[in-house]
């Protein structure tokens, strides 16, 4: 009992040297940081979807030049390069997750680049991709990578690898305007890059998806909604055949944390997602997409409006993202709505958030 | 977002124009310099080279006058900034907007902190504009702070979040059972109001009520600011809203050489004294240092306290007259002359009678209840004993003052070490048998005292002191010292009194401040005197008013409402005048009235 007990004690102490040590808890790295099944619509279909996002060595860009701003998923990558035993250990782990569901979509995010061969060596991605073309209810893979990984030869590989199923690629642009996407994210690729991504992905018949931020630090909400919108309609003319727009929500020990608590940073509001949303639908070509899974909705590090119809308002977007029905989103009406217009107008003028509480207790 | 990573707020929306009402206010676009700096705590080159790029931007600005320059709060908590505002002026800028200020209005340090590094490194001239929503009820101080402009953008903010706001107090519209406000927006909606209103009908007229709320709040600045009484309305609020209370008593701490350099010397204005603030408003510590400072008692065997009056100046209320009756039964002419009378108070301290009438001694008013605080007792002993321990050790003290205070001058002699006796014995000071005391007891001291000097008469010794309080402890002797025996006082309080050296006019002592004017004649004498000096940057002064851009330098001692002299480049006295800046204003600012000239040289 008593050894056992102690055990228990050293484990704990363990973890927490190799935390100050690594900066994060390494975990077991035979698990993925973390896998679900979810409702997801594949071009107009309702299907499910399984995602897994794998513990792999981590995102170069973090590794070399630090990161993004707002991102702190590295916290989810190993202190060092798992050996590929390990990440097969975690791909195969997720598919047994979903043993008994008729798979439509799999998923696979490494908070970093599946195509970077430091995260996941050569070997191991023909296997994890052989292993997908055998799944017999599959029939769309999305992998997610960085513009500077995506060649010719690694398209044409991952296509034959899995054979009849689709390939669709997906890669954060987060914006397309450069000044943003490099002073506010600190992301590291030009919107060139992604043209050139976005071209070779195409050329091959794949589906692009792109991802796009919605409220980097330093803009204010309009400023935001504005960007958004703009980004999206230019990436489906460049090529993207799903946007999915990401709100921005405040992970810990970021950049954007530090502002966050400053009160220099608020997360968007629902209701900026609902209209991003309804604007971009507004103006895209039937057969595209725009989606929409904010992560921490409702809560105070995430999207979020008055507390009151944050839930509502959640499930609009959930709703909306599955039907593309625009129709869904005027199902939302609550008193908050007039603040959020009038603090969208002043936040302009006050060039920093104008947060709810201050009001009610100025 | 523009080419650049700069917000520039090329249109400010909600920038109001017009309080007279909120349906004649109306948005205008400001042409405005990008905003220098996007986060706090950059380190100082980032910033410099940030701000050159800014500064550039400047330089291909025609008129630097029709732009505004917008600065983050943040920028005053760091010196990094204070070149770029330097050079924003150096350019011609004059119009600031402040804004990401909303999240500094609860942390009462830094908001101190930044308003008034906000008014001291931008020029007096120049206009400083809050552009972040503010709450109405913040005007007053922000006024009284150098704020010139505000938006009413809270007002549309709590509207939009159904608030009704009324003086400190936030409502929620759906607890409001009847508009109880007297505002237009309000009696509109209390007639036409009908059993079911649109969300939008009441949004708007939450949002006009809220724009009354910010219009009252000006006028009644606007008519305190020209009254003198914006300090009062300030200090009433430090008893309705913490937030402006922390801020005051911040400011009264931390920061009170900033509030004393703009505050006027003299005024006619009454000075009301209510809380604890106002032991330690501008003009009553002023007053407190300068009698320590500037005040030299003149030789005298016997000093006399006694206590201050709710009548001013004291001697015209009854119990100074009482007082004065009883020593005229004691004293003959010649020694009355030579009793020297210190009056003791709260606020002010400890007055010398020879200053009874400089403002503000004779302008503040207390409540009088006879019982003091803790801080009230402190301060005056403090003063009191100061004051006493300027008269040499010998000098015989002899207090007149109510029983229940004994205790407070006991503890002022005692540390100004002198040989005292207590008077009264009376619970009145005024009653027939302490007016006996005291006219026995001055009698006895008086026969002890062997050889009686000739001194000086009490309205000369007025006169000397005043100009020592006005100009600095050297002055009497600059002005008067050759002159001593030949000056004559023509007329007295409540006249203006005119002091003569036969028949030149030297000065007269304007009964409504305690302030002496000087004549072209008696400042010459002050000639080696720098501290109150405006330097004209020419020969000869036109019209009735120095400007700003006509001064060259002048002593950063000068505040608004001093008398001082005009000196030109030929280093000639040519003029004196009534400051209407203070003496760095007028050194910095190149537009804006410096000196209201009196008397100039033709």
């Amino acid at each position: 009992m008593k050894s056992q007990n102690s055990q228990k004690i050293i484990e704990a102490q363990l973890s927490r040297l190799r935390a100050t040590v690594f900066g994060a808890a390494p975990g077991d790295l035979r698990r993925p940081a973390a896998t679900w099944i979810e409702e997801d619509l594949l071009q107009t279909e309702r299907i499910k979807a399984l995602t897994m996002v794998l513990r792999t060595q981590g995102c170069s860009w973090v590794r070399e030049h630090g990161g993004c701003l707002m991102c702190g998923y590295s916290k989810d990558s190993a202190p060092i390069a798992p050996q590929p035993q390990f990440l097969l250990n975690q791909f195969y782990f997720a598919l047994e997750q979903a043993k008994n569901t008729s798979l439509s979509v799999v998923k696979i995010f490494t908070s970093g680049s599946f195509f970077d061969e430091r995260e996941i060596p050569h070997k191991t991605r023909t296997k994890m991709l052989k292993r997908l073309s055998s799944l017999p209810s599959l029939r769309n893979v999305i992998l997610e990578t960085r513009p500077e990984y995506v060649k010719a030869e690694v398209i044409e590989e991952a296509m034959q690898l899995l054979g009849k199923k689709t390939l669709e690629v997906a890669i954060g642009l987060e914006t397309s305007n450069d000044h943003i996407r490099e002073k506010c994210i600190h992301k590291g690729f030009q919107y060139q890059d992604y043209i050139q991504a976005a071209k070779m992905i195409r050329a091959h018949g794949c589906a692009l998806r792109v991802y796009l931020l919605l409220k980097p630090p330093f803009l204010t909400e309009q400023e935001a909604i504005a960007d958004t919108i703009a980004s999206a309609l230019v990436a489906i003319r460049d090529g993207a055949t799903t946007v999915s727009i990401n709100p921005v929500a405040v992970h810990k020990g970021t950049l954007l944390e530090t502002l966050w608590k400053r009160k220099s940073y608020r997360p968007p509001w629902l209701w900026s997602v609902l209209e991003t949303l309804e604007q971009i639908r507004k103006k895209l070509p039937p057969q595209s997409n725009v989606i929409s899974h904010p992560v921490a909705g409702g809560k105070s590090r995430g999207a979020h409006n008055c507390g009151r119809c944050d839930k509502h308002a959640l499930h609009t977007i959930r709703t909306f993202s599955l039907t593309q029905d625009l129709d869904a989103l005027n199902d939302l009406n609550c008193a908050c709505k007039p603040l959020w217009e009038v603090i969208k107008k002043l936040e302009m003028v006050n060039q920093e958030p104008l947060l709810e509480e201050v009001i009610q207790h100025s | 977002m523009g080419e650049d990573l700069t917000i520039s707020v090329s249109h400010v929306p909600g920038v109001m124009q017009g309080t007279e009402s909120p349906e004649s206010a109306r948005e205008v676009d400001v042409a405005c310099l990008p905003t220098p700096i996007l986060a706090e705590g950059l380190d100082a080159t980032l910033i410099k080279n940030r701000l050159d790029e800014v500064i550039q931007t400047l330089t291909t600005v025609d008129d630097p006058e029709t732009i505004a320059a917008p600065l983050f709060a943040f920028t005053f908590l760091d010196n990094a900034y204070s070149y770029y505002i330097k050079e924003c002026l150096k350019y011609g800028v004059r119009y600031f907007l402040l804004t990401r200020l909303v999240k500094y209005l609860s942390r009462p340090r830094l908001l101190a902190k930044i308003l008034t590094a906000a008014r001291s490194q931008l020029s007096p001239d120049s206009v400083l504009h809050i552009i972040s929503p503010i709450p109405p009820y913040f005007i007053p101080i922000l006024a009284y702070l150098g704020v010139d402009v505000l938006d009413t953008g809270f007002a549309d903010l709590a509207a939009a979040s159904r608030l009704f706001l009324y003086h400190y107090y936030v409502i929620h519209a759906d607890e409001l059972k009847m508009p109880f406000c007297d505002c237009k927006a309000c009696s509109h909606w209390a007639e036409s109001r009908k059993d079911s209103s649109s969300p939008s009908e009441m949004e708007s007229w939450l949002k006009n009520h809220n724009i009354w709320q910010f219009i009252g709040e000006i006028r009644k600045v606007r008519f305190l600011f020209r009254q003198g009484g914006l300090r009062e309305l300030v200090e009433a609020q430090t008893h309705q809203a913490p937030q402006i209370s922390a801020l005051i008593r911040i400011l009264t701490g931390k920061f009170s050489k900033d509030l004393e350099a703009t505050t006027a010397t003299f005024s006619k204005t009454q000075v009301i004294c209510i809380g604890s603030e106002s032991l330690y408003r501008p003009e009553i510590a002023r007053f407190r240092e300068r009698i320590q400072t500037r005040f030299t008692p003149k030789a005298t065997p016997c000093v006399l306290v006694l206590p201050c009056s709710a009548k001013k100046p004291y001697s015209n209320s009854k119990s100074h007259q009482l007082f004065r009756k009883a020593i005229g039964r004691a004293l003959s002419r010649k020694s009355r002359k030579q009793l020297a009378e210190v009056i003791y108070t709260s606020p002010l301290g400890a007055i010398p009678r020879e200053l009874e009438y400089t403002f503000p001694a004779a302008h503040y008013d207390i409540p009088v209840t006879g019982d003091w605080s803790m801080e009230e007792w402190e301060v005056t002993i403090q003063a009191l004993a100061h004051l006493l321990s300027k008269f040499p050790k010998d000098t015989n003290i002899l207090a007149h003052v109510e029983l229940d205070q004994q205790l407070m001058i006991e503890k002022a002699l005692e540390l100004s070490k002198h040989e005292f006796t207590l008077v009264n014995t009376q619970p009145r000071v005024t009653s027939q048998d302490a007016l006996a005391a005291l006219t026995t007891t001055l009698r006895k001291a008086f026969q002890e005292v062997s050889e009686l000097k000739t001194v000086l008469h009490p309205r000369i010794r007025t006169i000397l002191a005043i100009a020592d309080y006005q100009f600095g402890p050297e002055a009497n002797q600059l002005l008067f010292g050759d002159l001593e025996g030949r000056i004559k006082i023509q007329s007295w309080y409540p006249r203006r009194a005119r002091i003569f050296c036969g028949k030149t006019l030297l000065a007269t002592l304007n009964p409504s401040t305690g302030q002496l004017q000087l004549t072209l004649e008696s400042a010459q004498k002050l000639k080696d005197l720098e501290a109150y000096k405006v330097h004209f940057n020419n020969t000869h002064l036109t019209g009735s008013t120095l400007f700003a851009s006509g001064v060259s330098h002048a002593s950063h001692e000068i505040r608004p409402g001093d008398e001082v002299l005009i000196e030109n480049i030929e280093e000639e006295i040519i003029g004196i005048g009534q400051a209407v800046m203070n003496g760095r204003e007028m050194e910095v600012a190149t537009k804006g009235f410096a000196v209201k000239i009196r008397k100039k040289r033709r």
